[in-house]
C-alpha cells in the first residue's frame, strides 16, 4: 500500500508541476502542493526502507533488514531512483520557497524544471516498483556507502546542485522580461549564496570521506564523478561573485544571466554524467541508455532552451555602469575570467575523452597530471587576487594604497615562502609557493577583516563594539577567503609533503616513516552487525612523544560479498597518521601494512568548515538586516 | 548614443552547446561493440619468457595462444572449442595469474590441449602481450600475430573466425 | 590459537584482496621501488574507471605492475616503461595523455580559454563596464 501511496503522490506532485509551470494565476500555490508531494513520497520512500519492504524492487537492490537504521534512511538516496527523488524533493522545496517573493515567470520556470524531471522518473525511474514474488532478503547497500559522512553527503551535494535551480529561474525571468536590477540581484544573491555553501559542505564531505573511507590516502582525485561537482562549484562561485557587481553597479548583467544558465547546466550534467552510464561505459555495468537518452533531452531541453533566450534577448540587458580599469569591479571582472578559465579547463579535461570515444577517434585517459599542469597556473593568480581585491573600493581604485595597506601580509607571506624553500622540503618550489599564497590570503583576507574593525589604528578596547557589529557580509567575505587559504595549507600537506610507506610485517616487527615506529602488535577478527573484520593492532611511536595503538580494520561484507579497508587515522595539529592494513604474504604470514604521514591535512577539514561557516553567517546576517 | 550590439556573440554559447548535445547523442546511441580497448595494437609477437614458454617456442606453422585461469569461469566455458581446436592446429597456453593447485586441478578435470603451457604467475606475460582481461585468444605465425579474439571464443566463432584465418594462414 | 587462526585463513579464503599494491610486490632495491610507485600512479588500470593501477585490485592492474617492475628490473628508464606499456594498451594507458595531433584541442583549449576570455575581460574593464 505504502509504495503505491508514494507512486501516487509522484502523479500528483507531477500535475502540480504542470499547474504551476503552466497556469501562472495558481503558480504559486501549486508549488507549494508540489512540495508537499514530492515531500511525502520521499518520506515514503524512506519507511519502505525503514520497515524493509522487501516487495519493493528499489529496497531489494538497495537494502536489508541487517543494515544498521541509519544507512537504511541513507539508502533511500544511495541508488539512482532514490537520488533522482530527492533531487526532485529538493527542486519543489526551492520552488515553494521562492514562490511568495520572485517573479511568476521564475516560478514558472521553477515549476517546468519540476516537470521534467518528475517525469523522468515516473517514465524511467521510478523507486515504488515492485517486486513478485518478494525474495527472502535483499541485497545490501555498497558497503562503502555505509558510511556517517556518505550518509550526509548526497542531501547536501544536491542541496547545492539543484539550489543553483533558483538563479537559472531569476535568469531566465530576465531575460523575459529584458530587465534586470539591484533589485534582482538583492532577490537572486542569497539563493546562491545558500547553494554555494551547500555544494561547499557537500564537497568537503564527499573529500574526507574518499580521504577516510578509500584507503588511498588521498582525498581528490579528479575522477570524472569528482569533476562534476566541482564545477558547478567553480561557476557558482564566480556567479556569486558577479551578482555582487550587479547589486551594487547594474553591470556585468549579461555575463550574469550566462552565468547562472550555465552553473544550472552543469548540476544538471553531473546528474547526467553520474547518472546515464556515460561515465561508465567504458565498463561492463552500463546502466540503462534509456534514461541517459532522456536526461541528455531534459538537458537539451532547459539548457537549450535557456540558451536561445539568451541569444535572443541578451542584447536587452545592457548596462550604463562606468568604472576605471583598476577598481573593485575588475577585479571581480578578473576573479570570474579565472574561475570560468579553470571551469572550462576542468570541463574539456573530463569531457574530452568522451568526445574522442563518441567519435571513435580514440582512447585517452586524462589524469591528475592533466589538471595540475592546466588548473594550477590559473589558480595562482586567482588566489592572488583574492587578498587584494577585497581592498579596491567601486569605480575607481589607487594602487599606492593598496599596496600599502597589503605591505605587511606580502612580507609575511614572502617570509614563509622563503623560510619553506630553506626548508628543503620535498618540491620546494611548488610548496613554497603554495605555502606563500595560503600565507598571503589569511593575512591579507585578516587585514581586510582589521580595516572593517578599524584596527590598527584604534585600540582593539575601541575596535571591540565595531568588530561586535560587524556586518555579516563583512564576516562572510573574511571567513570564506581565509578558509580557503587554510585549505591550501592542507593541500600542500597532503599534496607534495606527503611520506608513503608500505611494508610487509610480521607480528611483533616494527616499520619506520619519518621517524614515527609502528609495530604491529596483533591481528585479531572482529565482526559488526553486517560484516566480519580481520583488526590490526598498530602500536605507534611518536618521535620523542608518547606512545598509542591505532586499530585499522579490513572489513567483509557478505551480502554484497565486497571487502572494504577502514584505515587508522590519528589526527594531531601537526599532521595525520594514517594507515592500512592488508592482505596477508603467503610466504611470511606477515601484514602488508600501509602508512601515510600527512602534514597540515586538519588544515584541509578546517579550512572547508571556516568556508562553510562563512557562507552560514552570511546568510543568517542577511535576515537580521533584513528584519533589523 | 549606444553602439549597435553585436548579436552574434549571444548566439555562440548555444552553438557550442548544440555541438555537445549532438556528441553526447552520437555516444548514447552509438554501438559500444566492439570495444576500443580491445583494438590489438601488437602486429609482432611480443618477445617474453616465462616458466614453460617463451617467444621463441612459437614454430612456423600458424599456431594459437590462449590466455586462461582456473579462476576464470568464462575460460571453463570456451575450454572444448579450445580442445577441438587443438586436435587441428598446435595450442600454447599461457596460465595467467593462478596457483601451481588451480591450474592442475583445472587441467585434470577438464583435459590438457595445450602443447606447452607458460606459467604467467606474475602476469608479465599478459602485459607485454597488452591484454586486459581473460579469456583471449591470438592466432600468430612467423613472429607476426595475426589475430587476437576477446572473451571465451563460442563454437560459432572458432569456425567462422579463428579455423577461417589458421586455414588462410597455413596456405 | 588453533580455531582462532581456521577463523583468520576462513576469512582470508573469502575476502582475498584489499586495496592497491600487495605484500608480495616490493622490489629489493629501495631506489627501484620508489620509482615503481611513482610509475604506477601514472598508469591507469585498463579495465577500471579512472583508477591508476597503484590503487586497483584488480588482476590486470598488478600484472600492470609485475609489467613495470620487470621492465625496471632489465634496465628500462622510467620513459620507456611507459613506452613499452603504451605501445601494447595504447594512449589511454597513461593518465597523462600525450601531447599529439588527436589532443592538441585538450592541451591548448584552456590556454586559449585564457586568451579569449582574458580580451573580452581587458575591453570590458577599458570600455567601463560598458559592454557587459
Amino acid at each position: 500500500m505504502i509504495p503505491e501511496l508514494g507512486h501516487f503522490c509522484l502523479i500528483l506532485a507531477l500535475l502540480c508541476a504542470g499547474v504551476q509551470s503552466f497556469v501562472p494565476q495558481l503558480s504559486a500555490r501549486a508549488a507549494k502542493a508540489q512540495f508537499v508531494f514530492c515531500a511525502a513520497a520521499l518520506l515514503l520512500l524512506v519507511v519502505c526502507y525503514l520497515v524493509s519492504d522487501l516487495s519493493v524492487v528499489n529496497v531489494v537492490k538497495n537494502s536489508h533488514t541487517l543494515k544498521p537504521f541509519l544507512y537504511k534512511i541513507s539508502g533511500a538516496w544511495g541508488n539512482h531512483e532514490g537520488s533522482m527523488l530527492l533531487w526532485v524533493a529538493l527542486l519543489s522545496l526551492y520552488g515553494f520557497l521562492m514562490s511568495g517573493r520572485a517573479p511568476v515567470t521564475a516560478v514558472r520556470t521553477q515549476g517546468l524544471t519540476g516537470f521534467g524531471f518528475l517525469s523522468f522518473i515516473l517514465l524511467t525511474s521510478n523507486p515504488f516498483g515492485r517486486i513478485h514474488p518478494p525474495p527472502v532478503d535483499g541485497n545490501d547497500l555498497n558497503p562503502l556507502l555505509q558510511d556517517p559522512g556518505l550518509a550526509f553527503h548526497p542531501p547536501l551535494l544536491y542541496m547545492g546542485y539543484v539550489g543553483f535551480s533558483v538563479a537559472f529561474s531569476f535568469a531566465i525571468a530576465a531575460l523575459r522580461e529584458g530587465k534586470m536590477d539591484q533589485a534582482w540581484a538583492r532577490a537572486v544573491k542569497p539563493w546562491v549564496l545558500f547553494a554555494w555553501t551547500a555544494l561547499t559542505a557537500g564537497i568537503g564531505l564527499g573529500s574526507w570521506w574518499a580521504y577516510y573511507e578509500l584507503g588511498w590516502g588521498g582525498w581528490w582525485f579528479w575522477d570524472p564523478v569528482e569533476n562534476a561537482s566541482l564545477m558547478p562549484w567553480l561557476l557558482g562561485t564566480a556567479l556569486l561573485h558577479s551578482v555582487m557587481v550587479v547589486k551594487k553597479r547594474e553591470a556585468l548583467k549579461r555575463w550574469t544571466a550566462l552565468l547562472a544558465i550555465l552553473t544550472f547546466s552543469l548540476s544538471m550534467l553531473g546528474t547526467f554524467l553520474v547518472r546515464s552510464g556515460v561515465l561508465t561505459s567504458v565498463h561492463a555495468f552500463a546502466l540503462d541508455p534509456a534514461r541517459g537518452i532522456f536526461i541528455l533531452g531534459l538537458l537539451g531541453f532547459f539548457t537549450g532552451g535557456a540558451l536561445l533566450l539568451y541569444a535572443l534577448r541578451a542584447h536587452l540587458l545592457s548596462s550604463d555602469a562606468t568604472f576605471a580599469p583598476v577598481s573593485r569591479e575588475s577585479s571581480l571582472i578578473l576573479n570570474n575570467l579565472f574561475l570560468a578559465v579553470i571551469a572550462a579547463t576542468v570541463f574539456t579535461g573530463t569531457m574530452y575523452p568522451l568526445v574522442l570515444q563518441a567519435l571513435n577517434a580514440g582512447a585517452i585517459s586524462v589524469g591528475p597530471p592533466y589538471f595540475h599542469r592546466t588548473v594550477l597556473p590559473v589558480a595562482v593568480p586567482l588566489i592572488a587576487l583574492m587578498a587584494a581585491g577585497p581592498f579596491l573600493p567601486w569605480k575607481k581604485a589607487e594602487m599606492r594604497g593598496v599596496a600599502q595597506k597589503l605591505k605587511l601580509s606580502f612580507a609575511v607571506s614572502v617570509c614563509a615562502a622563503l623560510a619553506v624553500f630553506a626548508a628543503a622540503t620535498p618540491h620546494p618550489g611548488f610548496s613554497a609557493l603554495g605555502i606563500g599564497l595560503a600565507v598571503w590570503l589569511v593575512t591579507g583576507t585578516l587585514a581586510k577583516w582589521a580595516a572593517h574593525a578599524g584596527l590598527p589604528e584604534q585600540s582593539l578596547k575601541n575596535a571591540w563594539p565595531r568588530i561586535r557589529h560587524m556586518k555579516a557580509s563583512h564576516w562572510c567575505l573574511a571567513l570564506t577567503h581565509a578558509g580557503l587559504g587554510i585549505a591550501i595549507a592542507g593541500m600542500i600537506g597532503t599534496g607534495p609533503w606527503t611520506q608513503e610507506k608500505l611494508e610487509v610485517l610480521e607480528k611483533g616487527q616494527t616499520m619506520d616513516i619519518a621517524g614515527y615506529a609502528l609495530t604491529l602488535e596483533d591481528v585479531a577478527p572482529a565482526f559488526g552487525p553486517n560484516y566480519r573484520a580481520l583488526r590490526g593492532q598498530v602500536k605507534v611511536t611518536p618521535p620523542g612523544g608518547n606512545d598509542f595503538t591505532l586499530h585499522p580494520e579490513g572489513r567483509y561484507y557478505p551480502v554484497a560479498e565486497k571487502t572494504t579497508v577502514e584505515a587508522a587515522i590519528r589526527t594531531s595539529w601537526r599532521n595525520d597518521i594514517y594507515i592500512v592494513i592488508g592482505e596477508q604474504d603467503s610466504a611470511t604470514e606477515g601484514f602488508a601494512v600501509h602508512a601515510w604521514i600527512h602534514p597540515l591535512v586538519p588544515l584541509l577539514w578546517l579550512g572547508y568548515t571556516v568556508m562553510v561557516l562563512g557562507g552560514l553567517i552570511g546568510l543568517a546576517g542577511r535576515k537580521n538586516e533584513k528584519t533589523g | 548614443m549606444k553602439k549597435p550590439d553585436k548579436k552574434i556573440f549571444y548566439v555562440l554559447p548555444l552553438l557550442f552547446f548544440g555541438i555537445l548535445v549532438l556528441i553526447a547523442a552520437i555516444d548514447l546511441t552509438m554501438d559500444k561493440t566492439p570495444n576500443p580497448y580491445h583494438a590489438n595494437l601488437i602486429k609482432e609477437v611480443p618477445a617474453f619468457d616465462i616458466d614453460g614458454l617463451s617467444d621463441a617456442d612459437f614454430g612456423d606453422a600458424p599456431a594459437v595462444v590462449n590466455f586462461f585461469a582456473s579462476w576464470c569461469t568464462p575460460c571453463v566455458a570456451e575450454h572444448p572449442v579450445i580442445s577441438d581446436l587443438a586436435d587441428e592446429f598446435p595450442v600454447y597456453g599461457i596460465n595467467f595469474m593462478d596457483t601451481d593447485e588451480g591450474r592442475r586441478s583445472f587441467l585434470s578435470r577438464l583435459s590438457d590441449p595445450y602443447r606447452k603451457i607458460g606459467i604467467d604467475a606474475q602476469g608479465i606475460a599478459a602485459a607485454a602481450w597488452g591484454i586486459s582481461g581473460i579469456p583471449v585468444t591470438f592466432i600468430v605465425r612467423k613472429g607476426k600475430v595475426l589475430y587476437r579474439y576477446d572473451g571465451p571464443v563460442t563454437p560459432k566463432d572458432a569456425d567462422s573466425i579463428l579455423r577461417l584465418r589458421l586455414k588462410e594462414a597455413a596456405e | 590459537m588453533k580455531p582462532l587462526l581456521l577463523l583468520i585463513s576462513i576469512f582470508l579464503l573469502s575476502a582475498p584482496a584489499l586495496a592497491g599494491v600487495r605484500p608480495a610486490e616490493r622490489m629489493a632495491d629501495p631506489v627501484m621501488e620508489a620509482r615503481a610507485q611513482a610509475l604506477y600512479k601514472n598508469l591507469r588500470c585498463v579495465v577500471c574507471q579512472s583508477q591508476p593501477i597503484a590503487e586497483s585490485d584488480s588482476e590486470i592492474a598488478a600484472a600492470l605492475r609485475a609489467a613495470v617492475r620487470a621492465r625496471i628490473q632489465a634496465g628500462d628508464g622510467d620513459k620507456a616503461v611507459l613506452g613499452y606499456l603504451q605501445d601494447r594498451y595504447g594512449d589511454q594507458i597513461l593518465m597523462k595523455p600525450p601531447v599529439k595531433p588527436l589532443t592538441w584541442p585538450l592541451w591548448f583549449l584552456p590556454a586559449l580559454f585564457l586568451a579569449a576570455g582574458g580580451y573580452a575581460s581587458w575591453r570590458t574593464m577599458k570600455g567601463g563596464g560598458k559592454k557587459a
